[in-house]
């Protein structure tokens, strides 16, 4: 059996199914969902026949003997059994958040058994990359030979000052803040979300005077603003890349981050050959993070320098797999029934 | 209902100056973005795609299959 753990409405997971339905439709394919619903997760240990696990779901059973290879595209796993005791006496508030804390502790290393169980015979991509490092890949880039931006993690506004004087502009990004929706009351929702933002050294000096002498409780991260001739995204399947150039530059929406998509003028999207010389780079980058497959942003600036940006392991592929053609959705199909082209 | 909204997005801005020290540096950067929830009038069913385990709100009328645009 080959597993695959995506959401329901993924779009891409379709089209790599739709390539195995038409390549080889012998093989038992289970698709679990963020939807799916998870009734038991059972594991055994044993002697004579190592390490398993057994998950009953609404859709039937899956035992972690059966798969033969697993594709994590996104999600995870829902459960019913969430933690609901009472809080009505609040003097035992505290043995609540103890008993709470020490099971969410162990469910986090229950579930990384159940996924090293999946993993056993082979992979593509890994549940545990969804809480990639933003700042400890910058760090491994530089240290695979890629060139960064100069970044600035910080909660301190003296050390941003400084930070700031140093370069004509900086920009603001998010670390890991995820954007939420929430209900702020009925008929009202608020979306809260962080951008890629310039900012000029005025701003930041405003910024200065506002909060003189105040500290901060959480991280920012900086980084130098970079020209651009083009922006890349290189989706990577070990060992391939498949790159495609983004010209954001003449558009004022999208210059800062081609992410601030305009759809009414899109951007021109080509295929792109990086240099042998970036992509060993960027091997010897994937490797040392151990992912071996995942969205890339770089840079290529008008001083013919390629400036890594991020990597996102879970990122949407299909748009730039359409745009240039490059059948990728065909290639994760053929790596998960372990077929060569 | 934009003044509504404009005064939501306020109260927001407001909390956040109020305890700026508590949140990031760049928290003043933010998008607040406050729209109408219209879930209750524009409710649409998904379709349902059986052997694909999927389920899509919209989709393309004239879809075919990735695999069948392609020769091999």
């Amino acid at each position: 059996m080959y597993l695959i753990q995506s959401n329901k409405n993924d779009r891409s997971t379709n089209d790599v199914l739709d390539w195995i339905f038409f390549m080889e439709n012998k093989k038992k394919i289970c698709r679990i969902n963020n939807e799916t619903d998870i009734q038991g997760i059972s594991f055994k240990i044993s002697n004579t026949e190592g390490f398993s696990v057994g998950l009953s779901t609404d859709q039937g059973n899956i035992n972690s003997k059966d798969i033969k290879k697993f594709w994590y595209r996104r999600g995870n796993f829902k459960s019913n059994k969430g933690f609901t005791l009472s809080m009505q006496d609040t003097k035992l508030k505290e043995m609540i958040f103890r008993i709470q804390d020490n099971f969410q502790r162990e469910n986090e290393r229950m579930i990384d058994n159940v996924y090293s169980a999946f993993e056993k015979g082979g992979r593509i991509n890994r549940f545990q990359e969804n809480i990639t490092n933003k700042v400890h890949n910058l760090s491994m880039a530089h240290n695979a030979g890629l060139k960064i931006p100069e970044t600035l993690v910080t909660n301190n506004i003296n050390e941003l000052l400084s930070f700031s004087a140093r370069y004509d502009s900086i920009i603001t990004k998010d670390i890991e803040f995820n954007s939420f929706q929430f209900t702020y009351e009925e008929g009202s929702e608020v979306y809260i979300h962080q951008p890629v933002l310039k900012l000029s050294r005025s701003d930041i000096q405003n910024q200065s005077i506002k909060n003189n002498g105040k500290e901060f409780s959480h991280f920012s991260m900086y980084q130098e603003y970079t020209e651009k001739k083009y922006e890349l995204r290189i989706f990577y399947l070990k060992p391939k890349f498949y790159t495609m150039a983004i010209f954001s530059q003449a558009n004022e929406k999208t210059k800062t981050d081609f992410r601030n998509y305009d759809n009414e003028k899109p951007n021109r999207c080509v295929p792109y050959q990086l240099p042998k010389e970036i992509e060993v780079k960027l091997t010897s980058f994937m490797q040392s993070i151990d992912m071996n497959s995942g969205s890339i942003d770089m840079i290529f600036t008008p001083e013919k320098e390629y400036v890594f940006l991020e990597v996102n392991p879970i990122g949407q592929f299909q748009w730039l797999s359409k745009c240039c053609n490059y059948d990728i959705e065909r290639q994760i199909a053929f790596d998960l029934l372990k077929e060569e082209i | 209902m934009k003044e509504e909204q404009e005064k939501i997005k306020e109260k927001i801005q407001n909390w956040m100056a109020e305890n700026k020290s508590q949140l990031s540096l760049n928290s003043d950067t933010w998008n607040i973005d406050v729209f109408e929830n219209k879930k209750n009038t524009e409710f649409q069913k998904s379709l349902k795609l059986g052997k694909y385990n999927a389920e899509l709100t919209e989709s393309d009328p004239f879809y075919k299959p990735y695999s069948k645009m392609h020769i091999l």
